[in-house]
């Protein structure tokens, strides 16, 4: 029989997990905060999840390195073109600094400037907290600004003159240039723990490659792109699959489309 | 104090060679993340910039504890935020973030490595495993797991906590061996 406190344990789960939203979420913390058994078993399966986070590691050999190298020259542009010109903070160890006892006008020369310090590190403190708020912001910003753009370049490449356009059922493939699309407008409604996942044959290859997986909205409807090189593409291909994708499809295709 | 905590040091006094070294020693791990939960390769790219450009902009971010388990929060929190932002419903509730600063103190985990979670995870029961893994990475809630499930609510919280109770008597063993 489910009980007050078997309840209250599954609750902890779901905190730690990080399945609960903002409301259920502040109950279950505001119940943590003044249970100490509780608190020390959320805090224990809270490091479970951690570590679940670490399953989604790539492994080494599987990391694409052009994938690599592009991600990791992206960003050392921006972390050179954010150094130039930037002074280098003062490293944490010279925060402290020992104590002479020599004399009393120099001990009290000394604690008036460890005041002095703490009160520059507490200063600094907090320039670093609205910094962290700052460099969060630009970063949602950056964030949106990049959907919007993502937005812009999709809309003009499913409309442009010379996009090719492939009808398959309860929609379409788009293909402009090296970009492909499937641009879905009536899909049939998923089964629970299914989702759409798109299949690809290049060129001379015998089997088709697991492509994205994507679920449309409640009418059905759903834009994605794929992730691959559209103009190396000869097949695409859309299978029901069960949540997180198949490495060969297990249901017989929505369709299969060869593009001339 | 370990490798990484003198990388971190290093990145905080604005040098790049440290950071270069982190991301060589982390990309892995945060864009496996970033692709599992957004499920785009370039999406995932984005977050992945995005999360290590926070570091070097704001290392003090870290406060200490499990550097892994860290930055592993704060993907997920970005990548929720993400998918917040995507939502193709707008009704669709999307988790809460977990704090990045919740206490770490549980540093007996930050010596494992993908592969011997993953095998741990393959060692569950199929129904925990599957709430777990859906719970952690598709960033929905546990009412959403249910309903994608077809399974009890109550049944989804008793096999989430079950579930974390075994991966832990499991992993525990591996760090202990």
């Amino acid at each position: 029989m489910m009980t007050h406190d078997d309840e209250l344990h599954d609750q902890l789960a779901a905190l730690a997990l990080g399945v609960l939203t903002n409301l259920q979420a502040e109950q279950v913390r505001a119940h943590i905060a003044t249970c100490e058994s509780c608190k020390a078993e959320f805090q224990e399966l809270r490091a479970i999840t951690d570590a679940v986070a670490q399953s989604a590691e790539i492994p080494a050999a599987e990391m694409e390195p052009a994938r690599s190298a592009r991600m990791k020259s992206r960003i050392l542009a921006s972390v050179h073109s954010q150094s130039d010109g930037a002074a280098p903070r003062p490293p944490v160890s010279t925060r402290s600094r020992p104590l002479q006892l020599a004399y009393v006008v120099a001990t009290a020369a000394i604690l008036l400037a460890m005041v002095s310090m703490l009160r520059a590190v507490n200063l600094e403190d907090e320039v670093n907290t609205d910094n962290d708020r700052l460099a969060q912001l630009h970063d949602r910003i950056d964030d949106q600004a990049r959907s919007a753009a993502e937005q812009n370049e999709r809309m003009a490449d499913l409309f442009a003159a010379d996009s090719q356009h492939y009808a398959v059922p309860g929609g379409e493939v788009v293909r402009h240039g090296n970009r492909i699309y499937l641009a879905m407008r009536s899909l049939p409604k998923l089964p629970a723990g299914r989702v759409f996942q798109a299949w690809t044959l290049s060129p001379g290859a015998k089997v088709m490659e697991p492509s994205i997986t994507f679920t449309p909205n409640r009418q059905g409807m759903a834009i994605v792109q794929l992730p691959i090189d559209g103009s190396k593409i000869t097949t695409i291909a859309v299978s029901v699959e069960p949540e997180g994708g198949s490495k060969a499809p297990t249901t017989t295709p929505t369709f299969v489309e060869k593009l001339s | 104090m370990d490798d990484t905590s003198r990388l971190l040091e290093r990145v905080a006094e604005r040098d790049t060679a440290a950071f270069e070294q982190l991301y060589d020693r982390y990309h892995r791990l945060v864009y496996g993340i970033a692709v599992r939960m957004l499920t785009d390769p370039s999406s995932a790219e984005d977050l992945t910039q995005s999360v290590f450009l926070k570091l070097w902009s704001a290392p003090t971010a870290f406060r200490g504890g499990n550097f892994v388990a860290w930055i592993c929060r704060v993907t997920r929190n970005r990548a929720l935020d993400v998918l917040r932002s995507k939502a193709a419903r707008p009704e669709m509730k999307i988790p809460c973030s977990i704090a990045a600063d919740d206490p770490i103190d549980d540093v007996v985990f930050a010596q494992l490595d993908g592969e011997r979670v993953r095998s741990a995870l393959a060692a569950l029961p199929p129904d925990q495993r599957a709430l777990i893994e859906l719970g952690f990475f598709a960033g929905v809630t546990h009412e959403e797991l249910a309903r994608r499930t077809s399974t009890p609510l109550g049944t989804v919280k008793t096999r989430i906590r079950a579930g974390l109770r075994t991966l832990r008597a499991a992993l525990e063993q591996h760090v202990v061996s």
